[in-house]
């Protein structure tokens, strides 16, 4: 394969499983600073197209409370906000690029495009904003005070979200707006800056976005949520998407995304689709798979079905085991990725897809064996999905020190990473030097004046 | 140390630096700086406003760089957090904008991240003309908008302290118990302006709540203020310092607070040098490039009120102090006395909103402004950038005055900004602030 592979590290702001690991107690954990910046250098050092940060304001509730589980085993329970870590990782990187995940039933417009803005000006052109609806719904709506959002309206909101945060982004100042001449005392020249006005069904709008454009103009575009209505604003918006489920359904997807990419103007590569990829070196399959199984045993089927709540909902433990899903779990407005991956012909048993839970979380299986058999497991994950590369989960520390040192160096090896990240801005890295700004083909970019009035 | 993210001092001076506002370097060097200094905090302002007139971003404003543009500040503290150990930083965040379980997790993040040195400065928000079009929602009025502040800061308070008891986290290996359910709950609010129900998932910081401070000098900012904050940042002139300060006392007692237990910051702006000419030689240059169309610019984005189409003989007609966009700049120009519209826009060229600066050598500065928190009894300054946009001359000349004379101690070991700036031995809120009224499950959900 001559592909080069995106590679992305995934994290949350959530708790360091050392707390629980002989010997790793005294290691320094989620609400340190420190960690935070060390671990960006690792991932600095190692060259990696950027560090990927998931994200939810929500929790695993069931009958709009928290399942006492999730706080006793933190189940998708605690974590600090990893926006507020960006600054401090910019800082001590030069390449890396940042990816952070917003709801957009969460932050409004305003403030996303403030936020994104800046952070792209402190890093110099390397954010990404991983675009959501946010999973736990139920606790995240209770928590701000709202109705749960149908699930399809959801997804409305976000498309409309997206629209006015591009207009905010691209819509605003003209590329030659900026002067900063002192001798004539001009900041911008006026004719240059322009309020743009949006008037759609969730967000209305009259306004400027007043920070000036930075490297990325937009930051770069990720979308995660693979259910039909998360792929259709994957395929109109999105520059990479995240998706993890099993092989096939992999397949289906990332041919489904790049249709509709292609459907819509944009190209079939417009969109980088990245791969949940989970890597358990070990000296043999065999030795990897009895570690993987050590490493699973502290956890129940209690704390299974409270991450399975938390991700869609379905309280499975109230439920029939054996029996599989009912269909009418799809309907659910919470989340649909980890439901519908579980329907369909040959169908699992709940008491199957709570070990699958238990086994794998949402990621799917790993890769077990040595560094030669996992790569070589890898490269045929990419061959038959058509992926892109892969979004790297974390090893069991929740750090990548295993990944860095025993797998990277062997995709290396066989050519499959690019030996230099190609420009400066997280665009750059994955679309090549040269495309620091959203292509014309994207939908962002009809927002520029040069473009309204040259009447494209 | 106030500051804001975008153009501050004189930006179209050459030995301004303020420019670089969107350089993470500009704002690691400040911050070292002020780490090394010894000052208490460094002071973010902000908003999502910017000046409206005729219902559009005036061409005065883009071109004299007047309110506009501004960065998110709450994005550089995280950097500034890594590379001090010392300094407060604070942040402004709007009641108006931003949602209570959002404040909550940032801020709790925050706490952790600069173990304990964070605060929240509590604001309606400024410019909100603007700002409400911005998020497409008419312009909440201004005694409503307080009405917020206060559910948003109670429902925030709920969040910080009511949902993790002391001892909850245990990360007991031996069990693998990661916090107990019977000391983690979910809370819930049902105010008039919030409702909500659940956990902060951020366990709590070394203060738990940030530092809370406030500013905005308007009657039901003050009422905000005495209820819960412990610091309050006043710009104005002396005896109307005086009054607010002695007013926000007064009604604190009436919350059952103790009245001297918050702290008073005014705003102080120091031209100082060497000598007392090269002082007004700096005052010259930094006048010279500010008009007053600049002035009705930023007038208008204070209050929503455009001086530019008034008498300038006149003085404002008292009903301008109903605007709904901000008042504190309004009022203090009403009344016997009051300033012609003329005055207002030059007292605005010469001074915005901070006042008459100091001027001169060293020794007279700092002789006035030890006089002026005589008159007023404040607690401090918060000092405003010089014509550079940094703290330079502050740092180099005033600071070395102050620890001469005994009035700033600079050599404190780290600590909490809550124990810094109220010298006591908790980092948590005292016991007569309403926050504290909600630890051990007083504001438990009920099921």
């Amino acid at each position: 394969m001559t592909k080069k592979l995106a590679i992305g590290m995934f994290q949350t702001g959530g708790v360091r499983r050392t707390w629980n690991m002989p010997g790793r107690e005294n290691d320094q954990n989620f609400t340190d600073l420190s960690y935070w910046t060390e671990l960006a250098k690792k991932c600095e050092a190692a060259g990696v197209d950027f560090l990927f940060l998931a994200d939810s304001y929500g929790y695993p509730t069931l009958n709009d409370t928290i399942i006492p589980t999730a706080i006793e085993r933190n189940v998708q329970f605690s974590t600090i906000d990893s926006q507020m870590l960006m600054s401090a990782l910019a800082a001590v990187t030069e390449k890396l690029g940042l990816v952070t995940t917003v709801s957009t039933m969460v932050e409004k417009p305003p403030t996303v495009t403030r936020q994104y803005r800046t952070l792209d000006h402190l890093s110099q052109g390397r954010m990404g904003w991983n675009i959501v609806t946010g999973s736990a719904q139920a606790a995240s709506a209770l928590l701000f005070g709202e109705p749960l959002m149908p699930h399809d309206a959801r997804y409305a909101k976000a498309d409309d979200h997206v629209e006015l945060s591009l207009k905010y982004w691209e819509g605003c100042w003209d590329d030659d707006a900026l002067l900063k001449d002192s001798s004539t005392g001009t900041w911008a020249d006026p004719s240059k800056v322009h309020e743009i006005v949006h008037d759609g069904p969730y967000f209305a709008a009259k306004g400027v976005l007043v920070t000036p454009p930075s490297p990325q103009v937009t930051p770069t575009l990720f979308q995660a949520g693979a259910s039909a209505a998360g792929r259709e604003l994957a395929a109109k918006y999105a520059e990479a998407v995240f998706l993890a489920a099993e092989s096939t359904a992999l397949s289906a997807q990332i041919m489904d995304i790049r249709q509709r990419a292609e459907a819509n103007g944009r190209g079939r590569d417009a969109v980088k689709c990245l791969i949940a990829g989970t890597f358990r070196v070990a000296g043999s399959v065999e030795e990897a798979r009895a570690q993987h199984q050590a490493q699973i045993q502290s956890i129940t089927l209690e704390h299974a079905a409270t991450l399975y709540a938390y991700f869609t909902g379905v309280d499975l433990l109230a439920l029939d085991l054996d029996q599989p899903m009912p269909a009418s779990a799809a309907n659910s407005d919470s989340g649909r990725t980890n439901v519908e991956r579980f329907l369909g012909p040959n169908a699992p048993t709940m008491r199957q897809i709570l070990e699958e839970f238990r086994a794998n979380g949402v990621m799917g299986k790993p890769f077990l064996g040595t560094p030669e058999e996992i790569v070589d497991q890898a490269v045929a994950m990419i061959e038959a999905t058509d992926a892109d590369g892969f979004l790297v989960q974390p090893d069991p520390d929740g750090g990548h020190d295993l990944f860095f040192a025993q797998v990277l160096p062997e995709m290396r090896r066989r050519g499959l990473i690019k030996d230099e990240l190609p420009g400066s801005t997280l665009r750059e890295h994955l679309f090549g030097a040269g495309q620091v700004r959203l292509p014309d083909s994207h939908p962002g970019a009809a927002f520029r004046r040069e473009s309204i009035r040259s009447g494209v | 140390m106030f500051q804001c993210a975008g153009l501050m001092g004189s930006w179209r001076l050459p030995d301004n630096t303020a420019t670089d506002f969107l350089d993470l370097n500009h704002w690691l060097t400040m911050a070292r700086r002020c780490e090394e200094a010894g000052v208490d905090f460094l002071f973010f302002a902000d908003d999502y406003g910017y000046p409206v007139v005729a219902g559009g971003l005036p061409a005065t404003a883009v071109r004299g760089g007047v309110q506009f543009p501004k960065a998110d500040p709450m994005a550089i503290l995280p950097a500034l957090a890594a590379v001090t150990e010392k300094l407060g930083l604070v942040t402004t965040l709007s009641t108006t904008v931003e949602q209570p379980p959002m404040v909550a997790r940032k801020m709790a993040t925050l706490d952790h991240m600069t173990r304990g040195r964070i605060g929240w400065n509590i604001v309606t928000g400024a410019g909100q003309n603007a700002s409400a079009r911005l998020f497409g929602s008419p312009m909440t009025g201004h005694d409503q908008r307080y009405e917020i502040a206060a559910d948003h800061v109670d429902l925030s308070l709920k969040l910080w302290e009511g949902c993790w008891d002391e001892g909850a986290l245990l990360m007991d290996r031996e069990t693998g118990v990661f916090a107990d359910p019977d000391k983690v709950r979910e809370i819930e609010h049902h105010g008039p302006h919030f409702s909500s129900q659940g956990v902060l998932t951020v366990p709590p910081g070394p203060q738990r709540t940030p530092m809370l401070f406030q500013a905005g000098a308007s009657a039901p900012g003050r009422d905000l203020a005495a209820k819960y904050a412990e610091a309050v940042f006043l710009a104005a002139e002396v005896p109307a310092l005086t009054e607010q300060i002695a007013d926000i006392r007064r009604r604190a007692a009436v919350y059952g607070r103790d009245p001297q237990s918050i702290k008073f910051l005014i705003a102080g702006t120091f031209i100082v040098a060497p000598t007392d000419a090269e002082a007004r030689q700096i005052r010259q240059r930094q006048l010279a490039t500010r008009t007053l169309d600049d002035a009705a610019a930023a007038y208008a984005f204070f209050t929503g009120l455009d001086l530019s189409t008034m008498d300038p003989d006149q003085p404002l007609d008292p009903s301008a102090a109903q605007t709904e966009t901000g008042r504190t700049n309004v009022e203090r120009f009403l009344g016997p006395n009051a300033p012609t519209v003329r005055q207002i826009l030059e007292e605005f060229q010469q001074n915005s909103v901070m006042g008459a600066p100091f001027i001169g050598a060293v020794q007279q500065v700092v002789d006035q402004a030890a006089a002026t928190i005589a008159a007023t009894g404040a607690d401090g300054f918060l000092v405003q950038p010089d014509h550079t946009g940094t703290f330079d001359s502050f740092i180099d000349l005033i600071m070395p005055e102050l620890r001469a004379r005994g009035l700033v101690q600079t050599d404190l070991p780290a600590m909490t900004l809550r124990e810094r700036l109220l010298g006591t031995d908790t980092p948590h809120l005292a016991a007569d602030h309403p926050g504290s009224g909600y630890r051990n499950g007083a504001a438990a959900l009920r099921s």
